[in-house]
């Protein structure tokens, strides 16, 4: 089977996220795949490579979903694969949950997220973000 | 005037996120493959690994009809029995002073491609490599496993150690 990481959604992806914005909680789940080095959209010169330029926006990130709510259950780093084989495995995982996709995008409107997320899209090649709801499994 | 707000601001996003789509190149496919039963290579991972905490991330693929290995009739779906496993293994988990920390249906994928989505994103902390050996080799987990492999058409396990980003 196949899996593409990407760095922002594609159209079906924004439509349905959009079509219902919903007020249950939701988990996403992050699997990320790191540039080796940092490359930031304004050209400007960096020496961090691409996990270092992440962790910047790991960082102030924690700030933006507390305004809206939401917070990181965990965050850590991918030692390997347990179970099943992936071509290129991810670097890192890390899952917020939020209180509604609203709040979501609530955060992603915000101006100060925005300045933050140049360190993300400067230091990740891609990833999946899964959504999930609470399961009683 | 509160749905009007809503739908300033869905077309707002819309146009931010349309304007950085096409402005980026796509990345490539990749291959995965899900599996129920560890490799030769998971194997040597797991045990060459450090013995501290880690977390299990398990992305869980369901068949569509529940299979017993011992050819038992049975009317349950895949997820029907694999619910049986989830029920009983957090005791099984409690044991070894492991626990859930995330059981989630997936809904969708906002960020990326499968070719086969997952059904189910489960997340267990387990406290060593040793208590989730235990674990596996206890006769009641081996009991309640084979409601997983009746109900589990393929799975990755991510293995995480927590946390280098200091997001607390």
């Amino acid at each position: 089977m196949e899996v593409k990481n990407m760095l922002i959604p594609n159209q079906t992806q924004m439509d349905e996220f959009l079509e219902e914005v919903t007020d249950a909680p939701i988990s996403m789940v992050n699997l990320l795949k790191f540039k080796d080095k940092a490359e930031y959209e304004d050209g400007r010169k960096t020496d961090l490579t691409g996990k270092e330029a992440y962790s910047i926006y790991a960082i102030e990130v924690v700030d933006h979903l507390n305004k809206v709510g939401a917070e990181i259950i965990f965050g850590g780093e991918v030692s390997r694969l347990m179970l099943g084989e992936v071509e290129d495995l991810w670097d890192s995982v890390a899952i917020a949950r939020y209180p509604s996709r609203k709040a979501m995008l609530e955060m992603m409107m915000d101006k100060d997220y925005q300045e933050s997320e140049k360190h993300r899209s400067a230091g990740l090649e891609g990833q999946l973000n899964i959504e999930t709801i609470e399961a009683g499994l | 005037m509160k749905k009007y707000l809503l739908l300033c601001l869905t077309l707002i996003a819309i146009a931010f996120l349309l304007l950085r789509y096409f402005s980026f190149n796509e990345n490539e496919y990749k291959v995965f493959k899900n599996a129920v039963s560890p490799t030769p290579t998971n194997l040597i991972g797991f045990a060459l690994g450090d013995d501290g905490p880690f977390l299990a991330v398990n992305l869980l693929k369901f068949k569509e009809k529940a299979e017993y290995e011992d050819g038992r009739l049975t009317t349950l779906s895949g997820q029907e029995a694999y619910s049986i496993y989830a029920n009983e293994v957090q005791n099984h988990l409690a044991k070894v002073g492991a626990k859930v920390i995330l059981g989630g249906e997936v809904n969708r994928l906002i960020l990326g491609e499968v070719e086969e989505l997952w059904d189910v994103v489960a997340v267990a902390w387990y406290p060593s490599r040793k208590a989730m050996i235990d674990m596996a080799t206890s006769k009641d987990y081996i009991e309640s496993e084979k409601h997983r492999k009746a109900g589990l058409a393929g799975q990755l396990n991510i293995e995480v150690i927590e946390s280098e980003f200091n997001f607390q």
